[in-house]
């Protein structure tokens, strides 16, 4: 089966949210393969392990912002410093029930945020994905 | 005819007379030495020389006498003898004379002597001969011979020689006389020219004199005697009788009388106020006509200055005569009066006319002292002028006499001081306003001179503020200083460096008061400079700020706890938010998921349902959030791009309800320059106008739209957004603005909607209006400035 993303994975602490994007990816058959991480913490740990594992390595990161201990920005933070080949291959879309634009205006200044999405994820919001990754610059929703 | 060829001809025939008359005398000298020449050389020795002949012929015939009958008579033979021998040099002589006769008949007679004088003396000879010794006497015929001959020839010769040689004398004796008398006559001529001569002399003398006297001399003392009255400023003219040079010469002193004349009318018009005159200069060379002329001009310019400045400094002048009580006055008195210059000669009562009763009496007792005692007048006046003017002079005077002029006149100067007592009046208002204010202010003013290091002043108010009297200040300004806490003394100390170098300062301080209780003091001070630029006089206030400094302090606490608090809300609201909105998004993912996977159509319906409240629920939370920031935040100033703004909005509402290809949103964007306001608040707005809508368009019409149109210019923006979707009623147009109101049951909205806009426009210090018509439409104005200057 041909997927637009072999592996993509999800950082979110909600486990009704994990379980939705879950879906809607298997749904539209978006990607193969679906990594979840409650924390983010765990995220990076599983990054820094894999990184010379480019097989591991999602190509799509659905990162949420809101989350206890470590929140999305925070991750990224620690996430720039990676190699530049993890962060080529791993590409970071948020996806957020915020629409405090004090949140997108932030998304915005960083550049590894490709894409500012609001939950739900829909088809739609999966095309815009794809779009949005597969030109070189950022954009927010 | 000049005299010079007067002068010229009166000599010349003169000299010619001269030289006639010289030429005259030396002819007759000339003919006069002729004349006697000859007589010397000619006809008196040919006299002389007759004479002796006939004395010779004479004494020859008594010597030959002697010698026949007295010939012992030895000297009358040596004569004899003496005589004969002689006689040859006789015969030339009388041949010699003969040349002087021209005549030739008398040369004829002088021969015809001299050939009978031989004769007689040959007869002599014989004579003397025959009787030669004494024997020839004793010979009777040698006698007789001798005395016949005698008888017979040589008497008869002789006298005949005697008779012609005198007639010959009387003819050269007359002569003689002729010439002797033409000589004398000649010389009497020659005396009389000579005489003649001297007498023209006399006569050239006399006319030269009378020629210069007359006619050179007395106009030139005529001419002279003009000058000099010119010169003693006499002006008299001799009329000009001839066409000479002396004629010209007193046309000239007359030309000069007459431009004198002029300059002394011209300086009397100048003397008497006249400037306008024909007075013009000569020439160009003409120095003392132009010198007059630009006397004059300065004089006439300065003149009429001077009547400005008098006339601007309300300044008359005005001459009062005690004996007549006539005033003569400058055109300014009149204007002061208000009243026209007067035809007749004005007197003293027409200037106490614009006076009270009093102000008179007062008046005319200055008048008396000022004549009596010599007093000056000084006095200063209230009057009503002749217009009904309150004005007020002030007049000061002296009493002048003159030689001429025993009683004398008061002259007065008065001047308008209407202006400056009212500006006096009022200063002394405002000063004794602005000691009442001193004095009741709480703040101290203090004057100082730094030159002299001298406190100038200081207001009661330092005892309020400082605890010190005026008194402690005066003693010692450094008191000021000394009074700052030990913190505050190098700032103090800066502060007074600036003002050193002109600058004006502003600061707050602390000092310790009298009773040792510390206070904030803020102190003001401005410096003022002379010409130089160096610093003469500081002028500053001091406050006591304690309250204020209090009251600053609780504000700055009061922000600090409002910050504080805000920035609480704030993290209280968005977590609220955050917290209220998460599940909801959990919810309408599962309920979007249960929508693809049933296939049951009731469960889809159900899904429905509740996403619908699950989207009710969204937007009120967003709305309460949006109502909170509004309230709270502060207006962000930014640039706005109202293109990318409108697309933002659209894009999130694509996934409303509602929204479908149907509806058509058409942007009209127009923006001059660039505007500037809080685009996170005007997406709210927008964004809810645009949605409403889009909510309430009208599903019966069939292309319903929403118009956009924006304009902007550097003032403000205006925004319309138009529908034609289901409208509302006209009398509800107010109250949809109100919180929580909704039209209708089946409004989807949560009532904030509006209210929030209204709240944000106003916020933006903008205006918001709105038309509708049921059916028809609905149409939104807005209008919000360009916050582009910076407060």
């Amino acid at each position: 089966m041909d997927y637009p993303f072999k592996k993509v994975c999800v950082i979110d602490d909600s486990e009704i949210d994990r379980y939705i994007i879950g879906s809607v990816v298997k749904r539209y058959c978006f990607a193969g393969e679906v990594i979840e991480f409650n924390m983010a913490q765990k995220a990076l740990t599983y990054l820094e392990q894999n990184q010379n594992n480019p097989s591991a390595i999602p190509e799509i990161i659905l990162l949420d912002i809101n989350m206890p201990e470590m929140n999305g920005f925070e991750f990224l933070e620690h996430y720039k410093s990676f190699p530049p080949i993890v962060l080529s291959q791993a590409k970071v879309i948020i996806l957020t029930s915020s629409n405090n634009p004090d949140d997108s205006a932030t998304a915005a200044k960083n550049p590894l945020v490709r894409v500012f999405l609001n939950k739900p994820l829909n088809e739609t919001k999966l095309i815009k994905i794809v779009s949005a990754v597969k030109k070189p610059s950022a954009q927010t929703a | 005819m000049s005299l010079r060829h007067k002068i010229w001809i009166s000599i010349l025939i003169l000299v010619l007379l001269f030289t006639l008359n010289s030429v005259v005398i030396y002819l007759e000298m000339d003919d006069n030495k002729e004349k006697s020449q000859e007589l010397s050389e000619k006809i008196a020795p040919s006299l002389n020389f007759l004479y002796d002949l006939r004395r010779n012929v004479s004494e020859r015939t008594s010597l030959i006498t002697d010698w026949i009958y007295n010939p012992e008579k030895k000297e009358s033979k040596e004569k004899l003898k003496a005589f004969h021998m002689e006689s040859k040099d006789l015969f030339f002589e009388i041949n010699r004379i003969a040349e002087n006769y021209k005549i030739p008949a008398w040369q004829d007679t002088i021969k015809n002597i001299s050939q009978e004088f031989l004769k007689q003396v040959a007869l002599e000879a014989d004579i003397v001969s025959s009787l030669m010794s004494l024997k020839d006497y004793t010979v009777d015929q040698k006698i007789n011979t001798a005395k016949n001959t005698l008888e017979n020839q040589i008497i008869p010769l002789s006298a005949y020689l005697n008779k012609k040689i005198s007639g010959y004398i009387r003819y050269t004796t007359v002569w003689r006389d002729v010439e002797s008398k033409a000589i004398a006559e000649s010389t009497n001529l020659i005396r009389r020219l000579t005489v003649l001569l001297v007498l023209e002399i006399f006569i050239f003398g006399f006319i030269l004199s009378f020629l210069v006297d007359t006619i050179l001399i007395k106009p030139i003392i005529e001419v002279r005697d003009t000058l000099n009255n010119l010169r003693n400023g006499i002006v008299i003219k001799k009329p000009v009788m001839r066409g000479d040079e002396i004629g010209a010469i007193q046309t000239a002193v007359n030309g000069l009388a007459d431009r004198m004349d002029e300059m002394s009318s011209f300086a009397l018009s100048i003397g008497q106020r006249s400037f306008e005159t024909t007075f013009r200069p000569l020439s160009s060379h003409d120095k003392l006509g132009q010198s007059l002329v630009t006397m004059c001009n300065d004089l006439k310019k300065n003149i009429e200055r001077l009547e400005e400045t008098k006339k601007i400094a309300g300044i008359g002048y005005l001459e009062y005569n005690p004996a007549t009580s006539e005033i003569e006055c400058s055109n300014n008195i009149w204007n002061i009066l208000d009243i026209e210059k007067p035809v007749i000669q004005p007197t003293l009562s027409d200037f106490l006319k614009v006076c009270s009763t009093e102000d008179t009496l007062v008046f005319q007792i200055q008048i008396r002292n000022c004549l009596k005692h010599d007093a000056r007048l000084d006095l200063i006046l209230p009057i009503t002028s002749y217009k009904g003017g309150k004005k007020i002079l002030s007049l000061s005077g002296k009493h002048f006499v003159t030689a001429d002029d025993l009683v004398g006149k008061i002259v007065m100067v008065i001047q308008d001081i209407t202006e400056r007592k009212r500006a006096e009046d009022e200063l002394k208002q405002a000063h004794y306003q602005m000691e009442t204010f001193f004095k009741n202010i709480d703040d101290v003013f203090f004057s100082y001179d730094p030159v002299t290091k001298q406190l100038l002043q200081i207001s009661n108010a330092c005892e309020k503020v400082y605890g010190y009297t005026k008194e402690d200040f005066a003693e010692s300004f450094k008191l000021i200083e000394e009074v700052v806490v030990k913190e505050d003394q190098a700032y103090f100390q800066e502060k007074k460096l600036e003002l050193q170098i002109g600058k004006p300062v502003t600061f707050e301080y602390r000092i310790t008061r009298k009773d040792g209780k510390m206070i904030w003091v803020e102190t003001k001070i401005t410096p003022s400079f002379d010409v130089q630029g160096k610093v003469i006089r500081l002028d500053g206030i001091t406050s006591d700020i304690s309250k204020r400094k209090e009251n600053e302090e609780k504000l700055s606490r009061t922000n600090e706890d409002l910050r504080k608090s805000n920035s609480e809300l704030d993290k209280f609201v968005y977590s609220v938010s955050h917290d209220l909105r998460a599940p909801l998004t959990s919810m309408q993912g599962i309920v979007e998921l249960t929508e693809l996977e049933t296939k049951e159509q009731l469960t889809a319906k159900h899904m429905q349902m509740l996403e619908k409240s699950i989207s009710k629920l969204d937007s009120f939370i967003a709305d309460i959030l949006n109502y909170s920031r509004n309230s709270r935040l502060d207006v962000r100033r930014e640039q706005v791009n109202f293109k990318e703004l409108l697309e933002d909005v659209a894009r999130e509402l694509q996934y409303m309800d509602g929204y479908d290809s149907a509806l058509v949103i058409n942007n009209k964007i127009n923006v001059e320059g660039i505007f500037y306001s809080d685009p996170s608040r005007l997406r709210i707005v927008l964004s809810n106008l645009i949605s409403n809508a889009i909510r309430y368009k009208d599903a019966g019409k069939e292309k319903p739209f929403v118009k956009i149109n924006v304009k902007a210019d550097k003032d403000s923006a205006q925004i319309a957004i138009e529908d034609n979707g289901i409208g509302i009623k006209k009398e509800l147009h107010e109250k949809v603005f109100n919180m929580f109101y909704r039209v209708s049951e089946q409004s989807v909205g949560s009532g904030l909607g509006l209210y929030i806009v209204k709240e944000t426009i106003e916020k933006l210090d903008g205006k918001i209006t709105l038309d509708s018509a049921p059916g028809v439409g609905t149409k939104v104005y807005i209008y919000i400035p360009n916050l582009h200057i910076q407060n």
